[in-house]
């Protein structure tokens, strides 16, 4: 099968699920909450009946369901996700604002992760029931099975509190000014200003949160790598590639993590997920203000647009990631490229 | 006569070991599932004495002693209301452990549901059923959680609620391969032509023989159910401020953070709780998946 003809038919596959995630995305809104007024407005605008008629004119509230979804629909494609009932702005000027943060932690995090899940996992296969095994494991258990938000804690107080190495909350210290703004993201800004001092600054802020990420993603990225490498150690190719006389490192980097590989992107894109909801719980101990942080904010003071605005948008980056891992399967595994 | 009896003798030295024996051979093997089973045993236990064992009642307030450290009047130390961690973590079990427990027991019933009649029925209903499966799973389960949670109000219930509305997916898909799989055996072709009901040949022939692996997989899922309902509890989607419920003692916490033991004891007992389930779950699939111990 050629790249483009695989190519197309996964964008082909992801148009109805983009349109299903708005489907439930739609009934969450408007069919769970008793009122999506109620829901929807501040509490001071509940008395103001223009208010209310310009709510239910703009939702198209007053028409059947299905016109109400297209509604919804067409504000959507408009990028209207509504008006934030805490903050008073439109959610998709907040999530604008916000996302070029989370984005910088959750590249960090997903870079740190990885490299942990898949190290930890190797060492673990290729040194099966060593000391280093069961260290691997011990990390890998802790990842998957402590509260992502006792891990955010103990390593602010430790590394931060306590230890005074590492920086503390927020994106830059409190008495140094963001740099330009061109991305967003204070790390790459501040090099394109060639400003190192505010790079440094705000590299240091990203560290703590983002290893926090990295180890609550770590414990499944380990765990698969080392089953799925497990697995492929036993097969007969590998002792055929011994036998040929081959360097173990050669055997087990080329035949073993190449044949092991395809669980293990699948896991990292699964695990995108973990992030996203991580990033929830690790920017609100932060107190680094990204769309996590937006979206503890607004759960905490039952923000319903925006929490509805960030579900949307979390939904719509999940089916992303997947969508460029399904992309790699064509490179990884030859059986698809003949198929 | 001897010569019979020493064959008989000789075969029970091969007869096959009890399911007792088994599992001796098998805690032998994994220790961890042992500790595991401990562990969950005391929480489970706890959950039920904690109203007897517990010093104090777990929203008692005493100002005078308000943000006491862990020491010999107050073991856990105490929170920004004078309320006794120690006893409030006990009560906390009484919460935490029986809604990780239903979000299991209702996702994975609604979801073994759904899968047994996509199986079953086939054509536009699997269809239909598997597509809406897909739509669920397109979403991170805990961020739809969130959605659903937020659009009910938010309370227990609701946190329950919202987890087992995202929960049941990866059951219906499960359940529906294994329907496809056993629908074609002949004691199910045997109920057909003695006239049984569809129904009755789907919830009482072809669904008890698919049961199994879905009960296995919700005791894989109990540890992350309880992590996903504390995540909850802790963006302020569970219960109210004054709970005792671990991720919500953990959320205010965040306030007094150098009153560190606000947010450690119930940050650890959620810990100890889902790695205790989570050994107990490994120890399960290594048992039964030997491929996965890579022997």
């Amino acid at each position: 099968m050629s790249f483009f003809r695989y190519f197309v038919r996964r964008v082909l596959l992801v148009i109805p699920i983009l349109l299903g995630i708005t489907v439930v995305a739609f009934i969450i809104a408007n069919a769970i909450p008793a009122d999506p007024i109620n829901a929807n407005l501040p509490p001071n605008a509940l008395n103001d009946e223009d208010t209310i008629a310009a709510f239910r004119k703009k939702w198209g509230l007053d028409k059947p369901l299905h016109e109400q979804y297209l509604t919804y629909l067409g504000n959507l494609l408009q990028g209207d996700m509504g008006v934030s009932i805490k903050w008073r702005k439109p959610v998709s000027e907040d999530i604008a604002k916000r996302l070029p943060a989370t984005i910088e932690l959750a590249t960090l995090g997903i870079m740190y992760g990885v490299v942990l899940g898949v190290g930890l996992g190797l060492v673990s296969a290729i040194w099966k029931d060593s000391w280093a095994d069961y260290l691997a494991r011990v990390i890998a258990l802790i990842g998957v099975s402590f509260p992502v938000f006792l891990i955010a804690l103990i390593f602010l107080n430790v590394f931060y509190a306590q230890l005074g190495i590492a920086a503390g909350p927020g994106r830059l210290k409190i008495v140094m000014r963001p740099p330009p703004t061109v991305t967003g993201m204070y790390t790459i800004d501040a090099l394109l200003n060639g400003d190192w001092k505010t790079f440094t600054n705000a590299l240091s802020h990203l560290i703590l949160p983002a290893l926090t990420l990295a180890l609550y993603i770590s414990g499944i990225i380990s765990r698969i790598t080392r089953s799925s490498l497990l697995e492929v150690l036993n097969q007969d190719y590998m002792r055929t590639a011994r036998a040929k006389g081959l360097r173990e490192r050669y055997v087990i980097g080329f035949h073993g993590m190449r044949n092991s590989l395809i669980p293990v992107v699948t896991v990292i894109g699964l695990s995108y997920g973990n992030l996203l909801v991580g990033s929830i719980l690790i920017e609100s101990i932060f107190a680094y203000p990204g769309i996590g942080f937006y979206m503890f904010r607004a759960s905490t003071s039952q923000d319903f647009p925006a929490i509805m605005g960030v579900s949307l948008l979390f939904a719509f980056i999940y089916v992303g990631v997947n969508f460029v891992v399904d992309i790699l399967y064509f490179f990884l595994d030859p059986r698809i490229r003949v198929a | 006569m001897s010569s019979i009896s020493s064959i008989s003798s000789s075969t029970r030295e091969f007869e096959s070991p009890s399911r007792a024996q088994q599992a001796r051979y098998h805690l032998r093997r994994n220790p961890l599932v042992a500790l595991g089973i401990i562990i969950a045993a005391l929480w489970i236990l706890i959950a039920f004495v904690a109203p007897a064992i517990a010093p104090v009642e777990p929203l008692k307030q005493d100002l005078a002693n308000r943000l006491q450290p862990p020491g010999d009047q107050f073991l856990m130390g105490t929170d920004e209301l004078g309320r006794d961690i120690y006893s409030r973590v006990l009560w906390g079990a009484r919460i935490t452990i029986p809604a990780g427990l239903a979000v299991i027991v209702i996702g994975s019933t609604f979801g073994v549901i759904i899968g047994a009649i996509a199986g079953y029925a086939g054509y536009l209903m699997d269809e239909t059923l598997m597509r809406l499966t897909e739509l669920f799973m397109a979403f991170p389960f805990i961020i739809l959680a969130m959605a659903v949670t937020a659009a009910l109000g938010p309370d227990i219930e609701n946190a329950v609620i919202a987890l087992a509305v995202v929960w049941w997916p990866r059951y219906a898909r499960i359940l529906r391969g294994l329907v496809l799989e056993v629908k074609a055996q002949e004691y199910v072709e045997a109920a057909h032509s003695v006239g049984a009901s569809g129904f009755y040949i789907l919830f009482r022939t072809i669904t008890p023989n698919c049961i199994a692996p879905a009960v296995i997989l919700a005791t894989l899922d109990i540890g992350t159910a309880i992590l996903s309902f504390a995540a909850l509890s802790f963006i302020g989607l569970g219960p109210e401020p004054s709970s005792p419920e671990w991720g919500r003692m953990v959320s205010i916490g965040i306030d007094f953070f150098d009153q560190w033991w606000m947010w450690l004891f119930p940050g650890l007992a959620i810990a100890s709780l889902v790695m205790a389930f989570n050994f107990i779950g490994d120890g399960l699939r290594d048992i039964l998946d030997p491929r996965l111990r890579g022997e």
